[in-house]
């Protein structure tokens, strides 16, 4: 039989008490939570279906991982369990239900006897789809899938954050979104550049992995790109200079390479820069997302998914243009990680003399760190990126040139560049 | 797992003393409480069970169906 996991019971919490997934977070009592579930593991008991719903609902009921709202979320388990391994719960009539539920969880029901109740009520889900049953078209059982505890998929979810990344540098697309957003800033009269254009510049991109990502969670882009030119006032007007970014756009940029490292990228493209937008959380970039629905936890899962297959990389649709990122950056966040280490060790053998020096390294690290990702930062907002990009435009000028000169008909710009 | 202060909320978990040491690590880095950490791996996990149409779609059906039963089970504050 299929077994409900943690995740699975945030889920059935969430929409059975209309809350977000944060909010169930904030109630939830996970090691509760997981000892029940372990309770109703396949193979610790029977594989009659009745006794294993009922001592998963009095496993819930006991434990009580919510507070308020678990007896509802103990039955809405307990019938999502029965669901995905085939089963349905006649509902009629509810009273004995709920009333079972209610003793299950005071002690005064046991689980025989609330599989004595359950029993005669389960039907197959087979059996609608004999004649005369029509609510349900015939579905394939659900794919059995391996019952992990939680420690075991955080393990995976930190596994991309074990490799030791050196960036290699920005895609190609990453580099058009950015110069874009300054053509946005122009365009709009502004003489900063900020997340907003930022945003701007992602959406014209192309169909880079931050398009997609909206794209698959039926974000439509003209929406963000309304809703952020509703938001925007128009500047005085184009002024000749250097266009600023501001603060907010500076640490977006910084925020991208370390979206890239975390998830154990080599290449910075826009899926890092999306999710860099989302991180930062205060700008109106951000504000214009999450009010279409866009959270970094979804942008995350959707970027790894997509970079998984088809990274934004070296390709015949994209190329990569290399922008030199400082090369001590990634060897100071390993230092300080190791760093770090070594004085809990030092803490945890109580030698407070080696604590304190190892103190005082980290904080020399994290300022290092911290120059670098300024440093880094400072340089992807104008001159990096747009002098590479004009770089290469000549570049392509001057081929065409030379094809033209001996007869050969160049491609008519079709052919992808930075 | 010890969790450090002025977390959003502390989450109560086993964890082998590697993951723990590895949660940690991740944390100083980011320059972020251990449960922060803890919350937005749950949260992902989360997400992703979140796109599971057919998981969703018998989800809102026992809903829909057992609507009086967990009505009945409303009052429930403990």
């Amino acid at each position: 039989m299929i077994a409900l996991e943690i995740a699975d019971l945030i889920l059935i919490a969430s929409r059975t008490l209309g809350l977000d997934t944060g909010q169930v977070l904030d109630l939830v009592d996970v090691a509760a939570a997981e000892n029940a579930l372990a309770e109703a593991q396949p193979g610790s008991g029977s594989a009659d279906p009745a006794l294993r719903a009922a001592a998963l609902l009095h496993a819930l009921a006991r434990q009580r991982p919510l507070r308020p709202g678990n007896q509802q979320v103990a039955l809405a388990a307990t019938l999502q369990f029965l669901a995905i391994n085939g089963w349905d719960l006649d509902p009629d009539p509810p009273g004995p239900l709920a009333t079972m539920v209610a003793g299950l969880t005071v002690g005064m029901v046991g689980t025989r006897d609330a599989a004595a109740l359950l029993a005669p009520r389960l039907r197959s889900r087979d059996q609608h789809n004999r004649p005369g049953h029509h609510d349900h078209p015939k579905e394939p059982a659900m794919r059995p899938r391996p019952a992990l505890p939680l420690a075991e998929r955080i393990k995976f979810a930190l596994e991309p954050r074990r490799t030791r990344v050196h960036p290699r540098g920005f895609t190609d697309r990453h580099k058009q979104a950015v110069e874009l957003s300054l053509e946005e800033a122009r365009r709009l009269g502004h003489d900063h550049l900020g997340t907003e254009h930022l945003l701007l510049g992602l959406l014209g991109a192309g169909d880079g992995v931050a398009v997609q990502v909206l794209a698959s969670l039926g974000i439509p882009l003209d929406e963000v790109r309304s809703r952020l030119e509703g938001i925007i006032a128009p500047g005085p007007g184009a002024r000749a200079g250097r266009i600023q970014p501001t603060p907010q756009a500076r640490r977006v940029l910084g925020l991208t390479l370390r979206e890239a490292l975390a998830l154990g990228h080599h290449d910075v493209g826009t899926g890092h820069l999306l999710l860099a937008l989302l991180r930062e959380g205060h700008g109106i970039a951000a504000q214009v997302l999450t009010a279409l629905g866009a959270d970094h936890a979804r942008v995350r899962e959707q970027v790894l998914g997509l970079m998984a297959g088809a990274d934004e990389q070296a390709g015949p649709q994209t190329r990569l243009v290399r922008v030199a990122i400082p090369a001590g950056l990634a060897d100071a966040l390993e230092q300080l990680a190791q760093v770090q280490r070594q004085r809990k060790a030092a803490l945890d053998a109580e030698d407070m003399e080696a604590a304190a020096a190892l103190r005082d390294r980290e904080d020399q690290l994290r300022a290092s760190k911290l120059r670098l990702e300024q440093q880094w930062a400072a340089g992807v907002d104008v001159q990096a990126v747009v002098a590479e990009n004009q770089r290469v435009h000549r570049e392509l000028d001057r081929m065409r040139g030379l094809l033209r000169e001996h007869g050969v008909k160049p491609d008519d710009g079709t052919a992808q560049t930075a | 797992m010890p969790m450090k202060p002025g977390s959003t909320k502390n989450l109560l978990l086993r964890l082998d003393p590697e993951l723990a040491g590895r949660l940690q690590t991740v944390a100083d880095v980011e320059g972020r409480p251990v449960s922060d950490v803890v919350r937005e791996a749950i949260t992902a996990l989360v997400e992703q069970r979140r796109g599971d149409e057919r998981f969703l779609r018998l989800l809102e059906e026992n809903l829909a169906r057992h609507r009086q039963a967990l009505d009945l089970l409303k009052d429930d504050q403990q």
